[in-house]
């Protein structure tokens, strides 16, 4: 029972593929949503916050952890505090062993304060939506396709170089 | 189990994609034209594969099936995982470009092994086909997570600590690919043998 227990306590980290973190401002906020594609939330994952320093050195200017719903927000007056310039941001997810995300936010969307309710606001959330959708069919589709177009082509290939010396001459 | 950008030092992802490189042209000398139908299919599993979840009590975790792919193809593998992995990286955004060569590492490398290892015991009985394909299932889980521990490892994290977390991680998803890799190959070598290596 405890070997099953500490099993599934670290299947998380088993998660793979695709890690989605998506930031935006809203209100005088920086808001995160963080998770693995459609399906789970980034739970408890570490959020790292970037900027260029003065002399274009990477700097940390904020840190924090994702809630249960693989949220996280900070105000943008926070960054200041750290020696923020103004410029853009990048937003760093670390959701275990081997996987990463991130979303950079860029200086002009900053300095403006989109209220709630707004178009932009609106565009960012289908945006959002759109990152967490599962891979369509027709994708799945088009690779497949692909896949048995490039075997074709090697096939093909193979198929000339296994012909003898000669069988084309005359 | 696919890397992510940003994940990995500059000199593990070049390691890696020369690695790659050199199995994958392996694998494409070694390839028969006779082959290519195979290697189409089961590069196209393995291309689906990463989209089918399994629930785990309270998380969901994906199928890999890299122990099937290497166990029929060889180290014809590596052609095919690379290329599925490409299409997976363009396609869905499932792990990075730049981290492309160690994510097919992790998989192709534990999967040519594994065809190695247990080939033999294919077709014999269908007991031992089923062993072979749980095995093989297994075995190649467990090595692509002490492969990704090792690239974590080289990057500067402690190994034993992280491919302890990773390997403990994977153990439920070692069992799942051990039981769906024996219950395929059991099927296919009743009703498509030509796919089995040394059948055709």
């Amino acid at each position: 029972m405890t070997i099953l227990f500490f099993c599934f306590a670290f299947t998380s980290l088993a998660q793979a593929h695709k890690v989605v973190v998506f930031a935006w401002v809203e209100d005088g906020f920086i808001r995160t949503e963080s998770g693995f594609g459609s399906r789970r939330p980034a739970k408890n994952c570490e959020i790292r916050v970037y900027t260029r320093g003065k002399d274009s050195e990477n700097l940390l200017v904020h840190t924090g952890r994702t809630n249960e719903n693989g949220e996280y927000a900070f105000k943008v007056s926070d960054l200041k505090k750290s020696g923020w310039l103004g410029n853009q941001i990048e937003v760093h997810l670390s959701a275990g062993p081997g996987h990463a995300g991130q979303w950079t936010i860029p200086a002009s969307e900053l300095v403006k304060d989109y209220g709630p309710g707004s178009s932009s606001i609106e565009d960012k959330m289908a945006r959002k939506e759109d990152l967490k959708k599962d891979p369509s069919p027709l994708k799945i589709g088009i690779g497949i396709i692909l896949i048995f177009i490039l075997a074709f082509i090697i096939g093909r290939i193979k198929k000339i170089q296994k012909k003898p010396k000669g069988a084309n001459a005359g | 189990m696919h890397i992510s950008e940003g994940v990995l030092s500059g000199q593990v992802l070049a390691a890696g994609a020369v690695a790659a490189l050199a199995g994958t042209a392996a694998g494409l000398k070694k390839l028969d034209y006779d082959q290519m139908v195979h290697v189409a299919i089961l590069a196209s599993a393995f291309f689906v594969a990463s989209l089918i979840h399994v629930n785990i009590g309270p998380v969901s975790v994906h199928l890999i099936l890299n122990g099937i792919v290497g166990l029929l193809l060889g180290i014809a593998a590596f052609p095919a995982i690379l290329t599925a992995l490409v299409l997976q990286s363009l396609l869905f955004q499932y792990g990075g470009l730049t981290a492309l060569g160690v994510n097919a590492l992790i998989m192709a490398l534990p999967a040519v092994l594994v065809h190695y290892l247990y080939l033999p015991l294919l077709g014999k009985s269908s007991s031992l086909t089923f062993a072979a394909g749980f095995l093989s299932g297994v075995t190649a889980i467990l090595l692509s997570s002490i492969i990704l521990g090792a690239a974590l490892w080289f990057t500067d994290e402690q190994f034993l600590k992280t491919a302890a977390a990773i390997i403990s991680a994977h153990i439920p998803v070692m069992i799942i690919e051990g039981v769906v890799t024996g219950f395929c190959l059991s099927f296919l070598v009743k009703v498509y043998p030509e796919i089995i290596p040394g059948r055709r």
